[in-house]
């Protein structure tokens, strides 16, 4: 055995820290090494060459990579390796970057911990095995989880490319949010006329399948092969036969708020949430329906000529095999509830950002009028707050919820255009218009369109003579403002879908302290997770606007297509497997095996002359976690790449 | 009642029903009785019955596969047997289980004394066998008394020492360990074709009579009896060093009554211990 | 040795503890450097036989560290480790282990400062213990 260790400065990032030198020489008297040396950049192409190089020259058999985390460059340097001629699974990685050169100061004790660290990984390596990757199908099909302009952007281009795509999506309409949008900054074209032509390409696509009113339910299997429970909620009324002639719901005599309208508008208990819904099929809300209430009415089913209206209609769950999934599942609003000082809910005319979009809508619930909720009255003086929970520790967000700044400047611009008398006034922290023509959007809203942007936190709204005195502090000018405002408009943050955490367990991906889904990379690999097969786009990985949100659902497609195009797929041969003369076939690891990826199995036992039964790997199904080797008494079970004797080697040379 | 014994195991063996009935009979050379395995109808009057059939006997249905196997079966053997079944060692149309309700067994550190009864019976509440094909009951007056005893007095009585001092305890203990494996050979779930003490790719843990290879070993053999071991007591009456092995397979079986409310050989159905989980599975040692 | 630096073996969890403790790193959270982690792919994957391994081969702690309950990358393997662990911490009081010791821990990738924090307290609390002199080899 010839083992070669390599040693990567990476830059200052290791050698400013560790002696990377000394880390060499260090490793160079290790029991098997052969070869060791170190290298500025190990990554870069002529590290990757000095490695080649080194194991032609010494004939390595073996690599160690001391360098960055192995979540990084693993699988660069397998690739590497393997070019040489060696096994892509005869190398190890130390972790002297994130585990070490970062997190200490003192050199000599990180110099030393390196040293440690890349002993271990040698006498791991030393005892790794080549191995071969396992080939299996994949289902030519994906899911798309949210029917947003996300979802949908990246079902048309899945469809585009001729594959099967189907989207979940919740509500009884495909659309979004972005359907609930008036215009869109900087370049004020209608939401509605750029989204739903792609909501009609969508419903129109033979390659997309649409489950709306539906929900996750079960989420299986791995990249290629996900088996996938959806929950497709009872609608009582019958998609195939409802011709969308709108009869049921102008007749239906009860009227609830619309949920997508803010509460601004009502709609009946039949309905569909919007004129452009696609499908164009109504939904029955159940908890408002007479019929369901009282089991009197029907109207809507004596007036239905298709007789589409089923009352007796129940959740049906169907089960769909996936190779990739895509999850597009959207954001929510920041509850402001939190802000006393603002006293929401108290006053009639303060309303939040998404409010504002439907009333200035000309389909919206006031025509386009807008108006103070309290009295029907057109507004003059309006006040925008901004960083409604965003940038805010204490009470809210961390982080920045990136469009606000934008949606607020575009929303001062509509008030000034649909009334000429009226004056906007936006409080702000900083403005942040860091996209292509956003600057210069902002810009002309202050010179063109008179809003007037006021450096400062609102300390206080209150009602007097029926206006809202917003009272707050121009940091600027040092002066106290005091406003008289007709409305107050409040820009709250974007956070994660309630149920998001849940839907993560279920997919089986990370999720950080705010809900948000994590990506796998946060630079190289934006829209992938770290469970293979699984993308992210849109706003539940973070806060994005509509050209971010599009440009990542297309990305989260092309990866989801570049599984799609493969005939077969590799999969890591990181797996279980048993060693049946050890095995007593007591079946403790089936019983434990979360993947139901262990099955009895039979053989002859030589030694007692019959047959008995023992544990194997069903390989296509096991995903590598390890769990049967720790319940398995006799150590007949383990893990390629775990193995005991690998981990009992690290143990033995602490 | 040993007429009753003799008189299923005849028809048994007469029927065909088994091929072995495996029992007890009389020591020859010492008070005591040792296992008896009886082919033949002629010898079926060799069995006995009484507070000295001890030994757990389904440690040797192992010994005759393919066989169909009698066997006399006190209630905590037949906890053994439950755990067999669930570890898919057994065919249970293969036995046929005659269960003894028995009425405790003799102390055989006292050999000789009258009803002194082993430490184990005293909290051994139904003597019942949880599996069995027939029941024969002891008579009436023979039944032990059942003393309200708390079952677990000496594990918290060790409990409540000092770290240091349950660790010089149990060193002393270990420190006598020969490493002849008694413990193992004996116990009816150490079935392992070969076990980790033997293995020499990883070598779990040193082979030789060692501080750590003595611990090792033990808190090995402990942990894969956790959530398995029924207390029959085997072990610790096989021990030739004497170490009270009970009061570490007791300790484990009251932490997982009380963690997870398992209990070892109660149904053939039950998944094992670590196996299985409760998603409100305690956690407070978990930072 | 005047001055005893304590060796702590910490077996992470590929998905989220392992990421945790690479996060402290991007983070630049400074830790004590007595901690040698050994990547498993889950907590799951831990068996009883590696921790006595550790403290018979002389390491004065050990640290298990997987994902939080219900986050699970295998969506069950923390719940079976939970279940093992809490029976061998307990027997291995019971035989007189101290139990700072041997210690379990969830850290999510995204808790790099939980991680950091942690292992800090860890080194400190097994430093309070005092060297592992308990299995020291006959050879050594």
């Amino acid at each position: 055995m010839k083992i070669g260790v390599f040693v990567c400065h990476c830059g200052t990032n290791i050698a400013g820290t560790v002696d990377v030198e000394r880390v060499s020489q260090a490793a160079s008297k290790f029991p098997k090494v052969k070869h060791s040396a170190s290298y500025k950049y190990m990554c870069s192409n002529p590290g990757q060459n000095l490695v080649k190089d080194a194991i032609k020259k010494h004939k390595l058999d073996r690599i160690v990579i001391a360098s960055c985390s192995p979540s990084l460059h693993e699988k660069t340097f397998r690739k590497c390796v393997e070019a040489a001629g060696i096994n892509p699974y005869l190398i190890e990685m130390a972790n002297i970057r994130e585990h070490c050169s970062w997190v200490h100061k003192d050199r000599e004790k990180a110099t030393q911990k390196a040293i440690e660290l890349t002993r271990l990984a040698v006498s791991k390596v030393s005892r790794n095995k080549p191995l071969e990757k396992t080939y299996t199908t994949i289902e030519k099909k994906v899911l798309i989880i949210g029917g947003g302009i996300s979802g949908i952007q990246a079902a048309i281009d899945i469809a585009f490319a001729n594959y099967p795509a189907v989207i979940v999506e919740r509500e009884p309409s495909i659309g979004g949010r972005m359907a609930r949008f008036d215009k869109t900054f900087p370049t004020l074209d209608c939401a509605a006329c750029i989204l739903t032509p792609k909501m009609v390409t969508v419903s129109q696509s033979e390659h997309v399948t649409m489950h709306t009113y539906s929900e996750i339910e079960e989420v299986s299997g791995f990249v290629g092969n996900f088996t996938v429970k959806i929950r497709k909620k009872a609608r009582s009324v019958d998609i195939n036969k409802c011709t969308g002639c709108g009869a049921c719901y102008n007749k239906c005599p009860v009227k609830v708020p619309s949920e997508f309208d803010m509460g601004l508008g009502k709609r009946k208990a039949i309905y569909t949430p919007f004129p452009q819904a696609v499908p164009n099929v109504p939904v029955i809300d159940r908890e408002n329906c007479l019929y369901f209430k009282t089991k009197k009415c029907g109207i809507c089913k004596k007036i239905c000529t298709v007789g589409a209206i089923d009352y007796d209609m129940k959740d049906e769950v169907i089960e769909e095999k996936f190779g990739a999934i895509i999850v597009a599942t959207g954001f929510n609003q920041f509850d402001h509830s939190v802000y006393g000082e603002y006293g929401y809910g108290k006053h009639k005319d303060m309303i939040t950002g998404l409010h504002f979009e439907r009333m200035v809508n000309s389909s919206g619930p006031t025509g386009g009028k807008i108006i103070r909720p309290s009295d029907g009255k057109e507004v003059r003086d309006v006040v925008f707050i901004q960083c409604v929970g965003s940038r805010d520790e204490q009470k809210g967000l961390p982080y920045c919820s990136r469009l606000c700044c934008m949606y607020t400047a575009k929303h001062a611009l509509l008030l000034r255009e649909h009334n000429k008398d009226s004056q906007a006034y936006v409080f702000y922290i900083d403005i942040r218009a860091a996209g292509k023509n956003y600057e210069e959007f902002v810009k002309k809203v202050q010179d063109e369109y008179g809003a007037i942007y006021l450096r400062g936190r609102v300390s206080r709204i209150f009602e007097k003579g029926g206006k809202l005195i917003v009272r707050g502090a121009d940091t600027l000018s040092g002066a106290q403002i005091e406003i008289k405002a007709d409305l107050v408009v409040l820009a709250t943050g974007l956070v994660a879908q309630k149920d998001a955490p849940s839907l993560a367990q279920m997919l089986h991906i990370p999720y950080d302290k705010n809900n948000l889904f994590t990506e796998a990379h946060p630079k190289l690999a934006p829209v992938e997770t770290i469970t293979s097969g699984i993308f992210l786009t849109g706003a539940c990985q973070s806060p994005k606007d509509i050209p971010d949100t599009v440009a990542t659902a297309s990305a989260a497609s092309v990866k989801a297509l570049g599984l799609m195009v493969q005939d077969k797929l590799a999969r890591e041969p990181l797996i279980a497997s048993v060693n049946q003369d050890l095995c007593s076939g007591c079946l403790a690891c089936l019983k434990a095996c979360p993947f139901s990826a262990i099955e009895e199995d039979e053989i002859e036992d030589r030694k007692l002359r019959r047959k008995r039964t023992v544990a194997k790997v069903r390989e296509a199904v096991c995903t590598g976690c390890g769990n049967c080797t720790a319940v398995c008494r006799m150590a007949a079970i383990d893990l390629e790449g775990f193995t005991n004797t690998q981990i009992m080697e690290e143990v033995e040379t602490l | 009642m040993i007429d009753q014994i003799k008189t299923k195991a005849k028809e048994l063996l007469k029927t065909k029903k088994v091929d072995i009935v495996i029992g007890y009979k009389k020591a020859s050379d010492r008070i005591g009785a040792i296992p008896a395995f009886i082919d033949k109808e002629g010898d079926i009057d060799k069995l006995i019955w009484d507070g000295y059939c001890v030994y757990n006997l389904s440690n040797y249905l192992k010994d005759f596969p393919g066989k169909k196997i009698g066997i006399v079966t006190k209630g905590c053997d037949a906890k053994s047997m439950t755990v067999l079944l669930q570890e898919n060692q057994l065919k249970r149309e293969d036995i046929f289980i005659i269960g003894i309700e028995c009425s405790g067994i003799v102390d055989e550190k006292r050999k000789g004394g009258d009803i002194a009864y082993d430490e184990r019976c005293k909290g051994c509440k139904p003597a019942t066998p949880p599996i069995y094909d027939v029941l024969i009951k002891e008579e009436e007056k023979k039944q032990a008394p059942r003393l309200e005893q708390d079952p677990y007095e000496s594990v918290r009585k060790l409990e409540t020492k000092s770290i240091e001092e349950k660790f010089k305890f149990w060193q002393d203990e270990f420190s006598r360990c020969i490493r002849c494996y008694a413990c193992r050979q004996i116990c009816p779930l150490c079935y392992c074709p070969r076990c980790v003490a033997e293995q020499t790719q990883p070598a779990w843990f040193s082979k030789a009579v060692s501080v750590e290879g003595n611990f090792s070993w033990n808190v090995n053999r402990a942990m894969h009896l956790a959530g398995r071991c029924i207390d029959c007591g085997e072990c610790e009456r096989a021990c030739p060093a004497g170490i009270p092995l009970r009061d570490i397979n007791k300790k484990i079986e009251k932490d997982v009554k009380e963690l997870f409310s398992y209990e070892a050989g109660v149904d053939t159905e039950q998944k094992p211990l670590f196996s299985s989980f409760d998603k409100n599975d305690p956690e407070d040692f978990i930072k | 040795m005047s001055e005893w630096e304590p060796k702590i073996v910490g077996f992470l969890c590929n998905w989220c503890s392992y990421a945790g403790a690479d996060l402290a790193g991007t983070s630049r959270l400074e830790y004590p450097p007595n901690i040698r982690i050994i990547r498993l792919p889950c907590s799951g994957r831990v068996n009883p036989l590696f921790i006595l391994k550790c403290l018979s081969n002389g390491a004065d702690g050990v640290l298990i560290s997987g994902c939080h309950i219900g986050d699970c990358h295998y969506s069950e393997g923390n719940f079976y480790a939970r279940r093992r662990f809490a029976v061998l911490k307990k027997l291995l009081e019971y035989l007189g282990i101290d139990p700072r010791r041997f210690q379990m821990s969830w850290v999510s990738a995204s808790e790099g400062d939980k991680w950091a924090r942690l292992v800090t307290e860890l080194v400190e609390e097994i430093k309070q213990a005092g060297p592992n002199k308990d299995f020291v080899r006959k050879n050594d």
